[in-house]
């Protein structure tokens, strides 16, 4: 152990590094687990805005204005 | 401008030009948009014990609808092509606003119009602007849902439903999140206000094997349906097939289901039924206080039907629970 510690390589830095990422990496991967999806405020999901626009066009989807929800305050 | 939607205990905040975690509550101009609003993407003519419904006209007919989109995201959904949908990737939406849905309804001699498939939570305004032309027509209104919705909408959209068979997915709230991307609180909150508010009340299991099938959780699942429910709730085990992404696990054996069935007997409910299971002798209705056959069932189908006109045991004379006529 001594001796690791005393003679510090360029390829030990590399390997602390890679491994430092890859527990980044699968914390990434388990802080947007469903898991955690239930929570408030969690929601807000990109979709194809224009294949939506030309259906809403064409009637295919309606523009009725939903119940429930109110404009999201600035800070 | 971000709007916050207040339906469902997500409560997304959906940026212009987004999607609510359901993918079809979208935020347009600052204005949230129920998109799929008398656009169904599902219409079928089902009998009422598809839904299931077991203690609410039995054997009639129901028009059954769903549009695209879900509040949840269950790894086993046997919906996954129209619940983990936005509406623009659909290839099928019909045209039926609710003057056209009471209208088919009518016209295919169906009873009632049953909101379900998806979650219809997420095409609720579709569900109330029908559910009220619905009851002007004589139709009953049956809501079919996983109960993941918040108190004040539930309310309110409970004075125009007549019935409700929710899934309670597992007495455990790490289950929801980590099968259904949801959590087991605002389920629970659900189910007590469908009793409060009178509306007819079912509620599904499905039981998976590994996942939610321990004995000792569907105790505990039995006994709060006992005293917040009441011990007169239906309660039907679910036979679990592997599907969508969760294929890694067999069909529900028999015998898990019957331990599951005598479990949630011995605590207290009356009417415990086991479905998906053709010709089992849980899928029938018997007397609680003298065991005689009241509706016999094989599938969907009634074999028999003994319950006098007032919904009573014929038998012992005792009353049935339930909407009958």
């Amino acid at each position: 152990m001594h001796r690791w510690i005393r003679h510090w390589h360029r390829g030990d830095q590399l390997l602390i590094a890679w491994v430092a990422a890859t527990l980044v990496l699968i914390g990434v991967f388990l802080g947007s687990a469903p898991g955690l999806q239930g929570e408030r405020g969690s929601g807000g999901r990109r979709i194809d805005i224009q294949a939506f626009k030309a259906r809403l066009d064409e009637g295919e989807l309606s523009g009725h204005e939903a119940l429930w929800y109110h404009p999201k305050e600035e800070p | 401008m971000a709007v916050v939607c207040e339906l469902c205990p997500r409560e997304c905040v959906i940026p212009e030009g987004e999607a609510g975690d359901c993918r079809v509550r979208v935020n347009i101009g600052g204005r949230l948009r129920a998109s799929t609003y008398g656009r169904p993407s599902a219409m079928h003519i089902d009998p009422m014990e598809k839904k299931p419904l077991y203690h609410f006209h039995p054997g009639s007919s129901v028009f059954s609808i769903a549009t695209a989109g879900c509040n949840l995201h269950c790894l086993n959904c046997q919906n996954w092509q129209l619940s983990q949908r936005g509406g623009e990737e659909m290839e099928q939406i019909y045209r039926a606003d609710p003057p056209q849905l009471i209208e088919l309804a009518r016209e295919n001699g169906c009873e009632s119009i049953a909101y379900t498939y998806s979650d219809p939570i997420v095409f609720y305004e579709y569900v109330q602007d029908s559910s009220e032309l619905a009851r002007q027509a004589g139709l009953h209104n049956v809501f079919i849902t996983a109960g993941y919705i918040n108190k004040k909408p539930l309310r309110q959209l409970c004075q125009v439903l007549d019935a409700s068979n929710t899934d309670l997915k597992a007495f455990d709230d790490r289950f929801y999140r980590e099968v259904n991307g949801g959590t087991l609180k605002p389920v629970l909150d659900a189910l007590v206000t469908f009793r409060e508010q009178g509306v007819w009340l079912e509620v599904t299991n499905l039981v998976i094997p590994t996942l939610n099938d321990d004995l000792s959780m569907i105790r505990r699942m039995a006994k709060w349906i006992r005293d917040e429910l009441g011990e007169d709730t239906p309660l039907h085990f679910s036979r679990f097939h592997p599907q969508y992404r969760m294929r890694n696990l067999p069909p529900t054996p028999g015998e898990t289901l019957d331990r599951a069935r005598k479990e949630a007997m011995d605590a207290g409910l009356r009417f415990v039924y086991v479905g998906n299971v053709l010709g089992h002798e849980g899928n029938s209705t018997y007397c609680p206080q003298d065991g005689t056959l009241l509706i016999g069932r094989v599938g969907f189908r009634i074999t028999e039907n003994n319950l006098t006109p007032d919904g009573r045991c014929p038998s012992c004379d005792r009353p049935i629970p339930g909407v009958w006529q």
